[in-house]
């Protein structure tokens, strides 16, 4: 099939695709967008499941079906309360923080070497909570 | 009818009417804006497609029969393992596309497989997977992109989602034909198809 280029190219749109914002977008938001699409198809699989509706998703949060469809979509950057709220609507977990064995035996650790200053040593308020900080800064 | 540059002058898409009903009917609206419907070329509508896990969910949860098929079978995926993976797949294969936009040839292969079934697939005669664009050549390094599919059968011509892509390559042909692109003869010849 021999094709005439010149009367191809004058039917193309000088209107460029919106292709390119929406890839860059895509790669730029990667990390939160997998999440996002991980939590959405959960919420979806569950709602499916249950026989919920977007409508008493939305209701049960107090929020409009419009923001449950933009999350289901994927297109939603939640915030944690966002996503507990989800949880407790539907008594379901999405995210969990997950601490690795090296982890878990510092916060031992850490709660052992607490414990045992503050029985041996008398101590301000003002150091504990410090030090809790910066217990929590390290695990985070 | 328009034709939207993807990565001119290699690779074009086809913006499908508003009223096209083929293209967007009452199950794909939803997952769109207002103002793009009828408005987004077929490259941009897929890749949105292809990355929303309301859609993908939907489409393998009508079609989950289908995922009884051997080809999917012994995969032995869930519905949710196979949105994760089909949205993990547009991401590569946005990123290859990207990576060759200039040498869009090398991504293209005939569409001779109408008939070929997934069974060759796994026989490591090709990479293929389920995501494809299809696409008329115009020439070396030049592909009009007329749809897509998440391809769920041997044959095209055996689920629906395949049969719409074989009659919009049929309504190309005829608009080309009509604005004096081309002649029509051969025009099998010059179907193709791209996935990763």
């Amino acid at each position: 099939m021999k094709a005439n280029i010149d009367k191809f190219e004058a039917l193309v749109s000088p209107v460029q695709s919106g292709w390119q914002a929406k890839a860059e977008e895509r790669i730029q938001n990667k990390v939160w967008k997998d999440k996002a699409f991980d939590i959405a198809l959960r919420v979806i699989r569950h709602i499916r499941a249950n026989k919920i509706s977007q409508v008493r998703l939305a209701d049960e949060m107090g929020v409009t079906p419009q923001y449950i469809n933009k999350i289901l979509q994927g297109k939603e950057n939640m915030t944690l309360e966002t996503i507990c709220r989800i949880e407790s609507a539907l008594g379901i977990s999405l995210i969990e923080v997950v601490y690795s064995q090296t982890e878990a035996y510092e916060v031992e650790t850490s709660k052992s070497s607490l414990s045992d200053t503050l029985s041996t040593k008398s101590i301000s308020k003002e150091s504990v909570d410090l030090y809790s900080i910066g217990y929590e800064q390290r695990v985070a | 009818m328009k034709i939207s540059p993807i990565f001119a002058p290699h690779l074009y898409a086809i913006v499908y009417p508003k009223d096209y009903d083929t293209v967007w009917n009452e199950d794909i609206c939803p997952f769109f804006e207002d103002d793009e419907i009828g408005q987004i070329d077929e490259y941009e509508r897929y890749f949105d497609l292809w990355s929303n896990p309301l859609f993908l969910e939907n489409f393998f949860d009508n079609n989950k029969d289908y995922l009884l098929l051997p080809y999917w079978k012994k995969m032995n995926i869930s519905i949710e393992e196979v949105a994760k993976r089909t949205n993990d797949k547009a991401q590569v294969f946005e990123k290859e596309l990207i990576e060759n936009q200039t040498n869009i040839e090398s991504l293209f292969r005939p569409l001779d497989d109408r008939t070929l079934n997934f069974n060759e697939l796994s026989k490591g005669k090709s990479k293929k997977d389920w995501l494809r664009f299809y696409a008329i050549k115009l020439e070396n390094n030049k592909f009009l992109i007329t749809g897509g599919a998440i391809k769920l059968t041997h044959k095209m011509e055996d689920h629906q989602t395949t049969r719409d892509e074989l009659i919009k390559l049929e309504k190309i042909k005829n608009f080309l034909t009509e604005h004096g692109v081309i002649d029509g003869d051969s025009f099998n010849d010059a179907l193709y198809e791209m996935t990763i």
